[in-house]
């Protein structure tokens, strides 16, 4: 149970659940040196710059915090040092004598702004140490009048200890011209007893001296010496400046009418939620050298996730910003979605959930967003429209069918390949089956199908639910016998989804011996269908080793496994998109040997061979690489072509039902278009469709100069193009290209489709 | 009025008319929005030719443009 079980993610329009979302992601959560340090000083950036050998910006990040930068960077002790990461890894970056480097090598006092505004408020400060002179710097920086009452004849207090040692006076009396140059007004040898006197000449006073004690503490417009929040022990001059900064801004806000107190946890020293990736930390000791001392700041980050997921680095934000845009974008009434992309090319596979320690799971604010897309009628029709109708011919008559085992009346059990492992091996879920019956003698039905996932994807329930009652209705049919996986996606959404009890294939066959006895070195990757099934994840396993593989175990690969490119719909939403997911998969399964793949999850093996890696289906290797396995990634085209051939071969052989044969069209296509086909998401069948509508009708254009025709058609919310020419045999395609608005002549009676 | 017109040089003749394509007045539609347009038409049966560059063109930005509304 991760933090992000209790939130309601579905109801991600609501602002409660934005900012519960928000607040698990740590991504923009300050360094934990910059938390704990009570001025808030960026010592992450400035270890980064000096690290560059840039000292003059890192000094801008340091003087930026600081009121008297030279003054505190010979005497700070660096609390900051007490929650460095580093700490544990060879002693926390020296962070104080960096700060000394960049005064003495850089350093100048902060200067006065050019126009300085002016505050009808008047503030008088009683003593001139640290906390009066910080405090005397915000206010009069702010535009206020200041005055400071000093007892003695010089400003510093408690510094003087520590001049000429450790603060040389040349530096104290240098940093110290700010207040000159911001008109402060200072009264040396002035001991203020009456305190409410003073007030009858000003609109508030800060008592910043331990000589005047538990006095006027309740009265609101006297500020104590010491501010009571922040992390403890706290000493030391960053603390005094802290105080002096933070009683300067309760003055500040007294005078503005503002709540005193709400708000300022943050001020003052805390501990950061920034998670930091502390794996691969190795220990490193303090350098004498200042450049590499900087470079010892391991820059501490929460991007965990962000460098492991291609579709996470594609639009360069972090969860937190991410679950933001998804938010404005579902909320703008008017005006472009310019998220709606983003939203629809997340592959929902959860390695971000499993890598996040608060367990954000960016997979589901993903699908609640499409869900309220789809359901606000917002989703873009092209979005997702490929993929559906790739469904819903799974689930047409071409491919689906659900039979008990020829010749029985009942099904011990139902074989479930899924609707891609038959699109692209169906040679091999035809042995599959055919293993399978002479393995279960009392029967092993054949279920060809979709589960619907591909509906659950797009954020269309009702098509999900459309595709779940045919599935539902079928196996009743056949008397609810137990189904039998072959896709661990399949096998996940009949558990969550249909709340079915399923068995996976590999679990029955990894008691088995495979024929093939080739012994090889193979990296496994887990798909994301079986991120949490460790079940699965061990049958798989066993199987590879009857199958004599040798798998490398690395513990980065298992619930944290990289992600194919293939699940959420991603390839059909931007395919350039999911072609990045795959190649940052492949770049961590690389490690630090290039092994083969060995997958459980066809699609898998089909977006890494697309990218030209060696990768095995483990059912291709337990039933032996025969010719008639494929082998390789099917075109759009061809994976129906394949549900199709399967359904009527298998009718045929193992039924023996006559089945037609259909109307073979013979296209000519040459490999370039037919990339461009692929790419456009236009299949053969769309071209025969084209093609069948002009010869039909005569309704085509002609070029005069090479006779090629050009036609188009409308079957459905597209319009296709084709130019074409009838030759001996078939037809040679020369170019296809489809648009999605349509289009009627106006100005005459003959319309223009 | 037609807000575009196509205005390249179209070579192709109608099929079944034999006729060059000249400009007509042809409404371009898309989720709700309608865009009157001039495109090389047969002037006799009234075959609307939609050339590639067009329809990935132009074509293909307004409806990203649209389906993002």
């Amino acid at each position: 149970m991760t933090k992000f079980d209790s939130i309601h993610s579905e109801n991600i329009t609501s602002q409660e659940v934005l900012h519960q979302l928000e607040a698990l992601c740590t991504a923009e959560e300050p360094a934990a040196c910059t938390a704990m340090c009570p001025l808030h000083v960026d010592a992450r950036g400035m270890c980064r710059l000096m690290g560059e050998g840039d000292f003059q910006s890192a000094f801008k990040i340091y003087q930026k915090q600081v009121p008297f930068p030279l003054i505190l960077a010979y005497t700070c002790n660096a609390p900051c040092k007490k929650s460095c990461i580093r700490k544990d890894y060879g002693g926390a970056v020296d962070v104080d004598k960096l700060e000394r480097k960049l005064a003495e090598t850089v350093g100048k006092p902060r200067k006065a702004p050019v126009f300085l505004q002016r505050k009808n408020k008047k503030v008088a400060i009683i003593g001139g140490g640290v906390r009066g002179m910080s405090a005397a710097h915000d206010l009069a920086r702010k535009g206020y009048s200041v005055i400071i009452y000093e007892k003695s004849n010089v400003l510093g207090g408690k510094l003087w200890e520590l001049i000429p040692e450790q603060l040389p006076l040349e530096v104290f009396e240098r940093d110290q011209t700010i207040l000159r140059d911001l008109k402060v007004k200072i009264e040396y040898g002035a001991e203020i007893k009456n305190v409410p006197a003073l007030l009858e000449e000003v609109d508030g006073v800060y008592i910043a001296t331990s000589s005047i004690k538990g006095l006027f503490e309740d009265y609101k417009m006297i500020v104590p010496r010491e501010c009571k929040i922040g992390l403890r022990p706290r000493n030391g001059i960053v603390y005094e400046m802290f105080d002096g900064r933070y009683s300067g801004a309760t003055l500040d806000r007294l005078f503005q009418g503002v709540n005193l107190e709400v708000g300022r946890e943050k001020e003052g020293s805390y501990r950061t939620s920034l998670l930091t990736n502390q794996k691969n930390l190795s220990v490193e000791h303090p350098k004498d050298e200042v450049i590499e001392e900087a470079q010892r700041c391991i820059q501490c980050k929460c991007e965990m996730c962000v460098e492991k997921c291609g579709f996470l680095q594609e639009y360069g934000k972090n969860p937190r910003q991410y679950v933001r845009e998804v938010y404005n974008n579902l909320s703008i009434a008017m005006g472009t979605h310019h998220a709606n992309k983003m939203i629809n090319t997340c592959a929902l596979c959860r390695q971000c959930e499993a890598i996040c320690p608060n367990g954000l799971d960016m997979s589901k604010v993903f699908l609640a967003a499409r869900e309220k897309m789809v359901e606000t009628k917002k989703m873009p029709p092209s979005a997702f429209e490929f993929g559906l109708l790739d469904m819903e011919h799974s689930m047409s008559e071409s491919h689906f069918l659900v039979k008990h085992q020829a010749g029985f009346d009942s099904s011990k059990v139902l074989f479930f390949p899924g609707c891609q492992l038959t699109a692209s091996e169906p040679d091999l879920v035809k042995a599959i089956y055919q293993d399978l019956c002479g393995r279960i003698p009392e029967g092993v039905g054949l279920f060809l199908s979709c589960c619907g996932i591909l509906g659950k994807w797009a954020g269309d329930k009702e098509v999900f639910e459309k595709v779940k009652s045919q599935v539902v209705r079928g196996w009743e049919e056949l008397g609810k016998p137990k189904i039998l996986t072959a896709c661990p996606t399949c096998n996940e959404t009949f558990k969550k989804e249909y709340g079915m009890e399923v068995e996976s294939l590999f679990e029955i066959l990894k008691e088995c011996q495979s024929k093939e006895q080739e012994k090889k070195r193979m990296v496994l990757h887990h798909a994301c269908g079986a991120r949490y099934d460790g079940e699965m994840k061990e049958s798989v396993l066993q199987l590879a080793n009857n199958c004599q593989l040798e798998i490398t175990g690395r513990d980065d690969l298992q619930e944290e496994s990289p992600c194919c490119g293939y699940g959420g719909l991603a390839s059909i939403a931007d395919e350039d998109v999911a072609d990045h997911i795959t190649e940052v998969s492949l770049e961590q399964l690389s490690g630090e040997e290039e092994l083969p793949i060995l997958t459980y999850c066809v699609n898998c093996r089909d977006r890494f061979l697309k990218k030209g890696r060696e990768s095995w289906h483990i059912l291709e290797v337990f039933y032996g690489k025969t010719d008639k396995i494929r082998h390789c990634s099917p075109t759009w085209s061809e994976r129906r072509e394949n549900r199709e051939t399967l359904k009527r071969e298998i009718l045929r052989e193992l039924w023996e039902v006559e089945v037609k044969e259909q109307e073979k069209y013979n296209l000519i296509i040459d490999e370039e278009l037919e990339r461009k086909l692929e790419k456009t998401h236009i299949l053969h069948s769309d071209i025969v469709a084209v093609i069948k509508h002009a010869e039909k009708t005569k309704e085509r254009l002609i070029d005069p100069e090479n006779g090629h025709f050009t036609a188009y058609h409308r079957p459905g919310n597209v319009t296709f193009w084709v130019e074409y020419l009838v030759e001996s045999g078939g037809y040679h395609i020369y170019n296809a290209y489809s648009h999605r608005m349509d289009f009627i002549l106006d100005d005459s009676i003959t319309k223009g489709r | 009025m037609a807000d575009y017109q196509y205005d390249e040089e179209v070579k192709l003749l109608c099929g079944k008319c034999d006729l060059p394509l000249e400009t007509r007045s042809v409404t371009l539609s898309y989720m709700d929005s309608a865009f009157p347009v001039g495109l090389p038409a047969c002037p006799k049966c009234g075959m609307v030719y939609i050339p590639e560059a067009l329809a990935r063109g132009r074509m293909l930005h307004v409806e990203k443009s649209l389906e993002d509304k």
